[in-house]
């Protein structure tokens, strides 16, 4: 591993630790009420079939774009995660994250925090948010292709996270949602590793 | 309205009325209308203009398009619909005189002799600009209504004299700016003629014709000449060409216009070229596609149903059915048969209702160029001639299922009896969403939830309790959402007389955080619904759930044709039980249980708790 990729493969785990995981249930709960909160003002004829609810220890709920006939139906519980996404009248594809065999694709790594620099954030942001390394396209029969579902299947809030900012196709709202995830996630937010708070992940 | 520079910009057809939404919406398609318009403002004739088009044919954008983009701003505008708080000869009298006081005092010209401050009860100081709001505002206090009615009678009483000052008032205008002010007046649409209101306000429109005034009027004004400002000369906005409604609507998708591209030209062919019904087609059929997730077909023929229903309401003992067969069968109207003296004739309430739709202005003013309004036609002959598309492919099929007209109106069977043709519409009418609690909040929650939005929904019960029970799951579900406050106005408990006022009085909040849950009362009368169907645009800031009996349904629909082009029409199942089951609402409350609770969720919380005890109770448990 270079040690670019050591940083940044620290930094991914920071800003999974301190945004995306939120650890009981009451946390999780605030989550995601500051999630659906957030959908209509950030995502075009946005669709709610379901707010999200708790059963026992399960939350479920389901959210989507009208404009482009998609929707997700999704189930968080402590130990696993399933997301159903509806395309269109007849695709549907359906995955589950299962943390009991499921193997993070590496671990945090011990790096100099001096030597992080915040263009490693951002291009940790951009592979976590807005252009997932791996991915898939929703909207592949056209020329645009720019919603990309991928990175953050193994994180069932990441993947709600960037499935929220890959529904809006408006490049000015996805440039906007950016610069203030840059301004919450800074070098010196790194230096302390502060948990961050759904109120200000979201912007609310 | 917030728009979205690039996003989909949906909503239930309004006027675009800011820079913003012009630079971003408006299809600069009506040059020559504009053109005149134009031409008529800045000439020094003193000649004033009738407007006309059907409704929801862009009137208002393109007024809105004359003073924002081309500047041509009016020196005194009246909002009859909107801002007159009375529509009786003492209201309109009243209110034209108050904004032409509010001008007076601007200008610095003298108040000619008539009508004094002092003539007002209670009236003390002699303070015009004080009477000038009284007279243009709309009361916020029962007090200061019965404060105003006193008023207002007392200026009905003399009518003439403040005609003759509202008269002098203009002159000394005119004097002092050094030329013909040029006065707008809008929403003088919303007045059917022969109606009571319009008995009322003519007589303040003729005193207007006498100077340089442009009239926002229905195309059934135009055919008229009964009164003086009706003789005018007339500028008539018709039906978009189907191009112009494809490029009016990829505006409203904006970056996602790519995967509703290919419907366009069918929801451009079953708008008949108007912009209100193009986009409520469209919204329809997205909503269908995306959240109901329907296959295309179904989802076209539910956006045409949806739409009809909402937007076209026929009643069933007042369809013109000879003048429908034939404009179909002549493809043109008479204009003998629109003009009358007094209320509309059958042809005048169809083409109000835009049940008809009129074509360009003729040549020959005899025969004025009509079709039937696309969504009661046979849908067969509304997609015969669409281009080809795997789109177009599903549509067509839809509407070979449909040729016999399930949805649409089969006119051209002759053969038909008058009986046969009303148990085809009753058929056809009762296709209204029914819908459980749980479906009408899926239904409402992407429109009624979002900050960007303000949309009114009407929603049909028959069972009180299960109206109460919905009103309290649903509030729940916006207090969740943040949605704060939820405002409860019940109707049925206020003095008949007193409906408007305290409805007026209690929306405050034209921000949109705020949620209006409206309980109409139980057989409201005419002219209130009336009331509330001329001043619909006074509804359009506001976000807004307006509950009324099922019984009461049909009426309300008959005297709300501008106003129900402004809500989604749902009818409400009367069974409970089988929407919402206890661990459902129990599921809610516990998740309410783990967050730390602000005012809002403190009012989910109730209403669910609410929600909850009813559902148990129902079922014994």
């Amino acid at each position: 591993m270079s040690a670019e990729e050591r940083r940044r493969t620290h930094i991914w785990h920071a800003i999974i630790r301190s945004a995306f995981a939120p650890s009981d249930a009451g946390t999780r709960a605030t989550w995601l009420t500051c999630f659906y909160q957030t959908i209509p003002i950030y995502v075009d004829s946005p669709v709610f079939s379901k707010f999200p609810n708790q059963y026992g220890e399960s939350f479920l709920g389901e959210i989507g774009c009208s404009s482009l006939d998609f929707l997700c139906k999704y189930k968080i519980q402590p130990e696993r995660a399933d997301f159903t996404m509806l395309r269109g009248d007849s695709s549907e594809w359906q995955y589950g994250i299962e943390s009991s065999v499921f193997v993070p694709n590496g671990r945090d790594v011990r790096v100099d925090r001096a030597s992080l620099c915040q263009d490693d954030v951002d291009k940790v942001l951009c592979a976590m948010i807005t252009h997932p390394r791996a991915h898939l396209h929703v909207y592949n029969d056209k020329p645009r292709r720019e919603v990309r579902i991928g990175t953050g299947l193994s994180e069932s809030f990441l993947f709600l996270f960037q499935l929220r900012f890959q529904l809006c196709l408006d490049p000015t709202r996805r440039q906007a949602e950016l610069s203030r995830l840059t301004r919450i996630f800074t070098l010196n937010w790194l230096k302390r590793e502060r948990v961050i708070s759904p109120q200000r992940l979201f912007g609310l | 309205m917030k728009r979205q520079p690039n996003g989909v910009n949906f909503d239930e057809g309004l006027a675009l009325q800011t820079p913003e939404e012009l630079s971003l919406l408006y299809v600069d398609a009506r040059p020559e209308q504009i053109g005149r318009l134009v031409e008529w403002y800045n000439s020094e004739e003193r000649e004033g203009l009738l407007l006309g088009g059907q409704i929801g044919v862009g009137k208002s954008t393109l007024l809105s398009a004359l003073t924002v983009r081309e500047g041509c701003k009016p020196d005194v505008l009246f909002a009859f619909d909107r801002e007159t708080p009375a529509f009786s000869p003492g209201g309109f009298w009243g209110y034209v005189l108050g904004r032409l006081v509010e001008r007076a005092l601007c200008d610095d010209v003298a108040i000619p002799d008539g009508f004094a401050p002092y003539d007002c009860p209670e009236d003390k100081t002699g303070d015009w600009s004080a009477v000038a709001r009284l007279l243009t505002s709309f009361p916020k206090s029962m007090a200061e209504n019965d404060r105003l009615s006193a008023v207002q009678s007392h200026i009905a009483k003399r009518a003439g004299l403040v005609e003759r000052q509202c008269k002098a008032i203009l002159r000394a205008l005119e004097e002092k700016s050094g030329r013909p002010l040029r006065i707008f007046c809008e929403g003088v649409d919303k007045f059917a003629p022969g109606t009571p209101d319009m008995q009322s306000l003519a007589p303040v429109l003729d005193l207007l014709a006498e100077f340089k005034t442009l009239f926002e009027v229905n195309v059934v004004h135009l055919f008229g000449d009964e009164w003086k400002w009706q003789r005018l000369p007339r500028l008539y906005v018709s039906p978009f060409e189907e191009s112009t409604i494809v490029d009016l609507l990829l505006r409203r998708l904006g970056v996602y216009e790519a995967g509703r591209r290919d419907v366009l030209p069918a929801v451009a062919r079953f708008s008949g070229g108007n912009p209100r019904q193009a986009l409520r087609l469209l919204m329809a059929y997205d909503y269908a596609r995306g959240a109901k997730r329907m296959p295309k077909e179904e989802a076209f023929g539910y956006a045409c149903r949806r739409v009809r229903d909402d937007y076209l309401y026929l009643p069933f003992g007042a369809i013109p059915k000879d003048i429908f067969a034939a404009v179909d069968r002549d493809g043109f109207v008479r204009s003998g048969l629109v003009t009358g003296v007094g209320l509309l004739t059958p042809a005048a309430d169809a083409v109000y209702k835009n049940w008809l739709i009129l074509g360009p202005k003729p040549e020959d003013d005899d025969k004025w160029p009509a079709q039937l309004n696309p969504l009661l036609l046979s849908a067969k002959l509304v997609t015969d001639v669409l281009p080809e598309s795997p789109e177009m492919a599903a549509i067509k099929r839809w509407a070979e299922r449909h040729g016999v007209s399930p949805y649409g109106l089969d006119f051209d069977a002759s053969c038909k009896s008058s009986a046969e043709v009303l148990t085809e519409i009753a058929s056809s009418s009762s296709s209204m969403d029914v819908l459980n609690i749980v479906e009408l909040l899926d239904t409402v929650a992407a429109a009624l939830f979002s900050a960007d939005r303000c949309d009114r929904v009407l929603i049909a019960y028959r069972e009180p309790l299960v109206m109460e029970t919905a009103r309290d799951y649903l509030v729940g579900k916006a207090s969740e959402m943040g949605f704060s406050p939820v405002v409860s106005i019940d109707l049925g408990t206020m003095p008949a007389g007193e409906r408007l006022a305290g409805l007026f009085a209690a929306l405050t909040d034209a921000e949109g955080h705020a949620i209006y849950s409206i309980l109409l009362p139980q057989s409201p009368d005419k002219p209130f619904l009336r009331q509330l169907d001329r001043r619909r645009d006074v509804f359009v800031p506001y976000e807004m759930l307006w509950w009324v009996r099922t019984e009461d349904l049909p009426l309300c629909l008959q005297e709300w044709p501008q106003l129900r082009q402004l809500l989604s029409v749902y009818i409400l199942e009367d069974e409970l039980l089988g929407s919402l089951k206890p661990d459902e609402v129990q599921a809610d409350l516990d998740y309410l249980a783990l967050l730390k609770k602000d005012e809002p969720l403190h009012e989910a919380e109730r209403r669910f708790q609410h929600v909850l005890n009813v559902v148990r109770e129902r079922r014994g448990t």
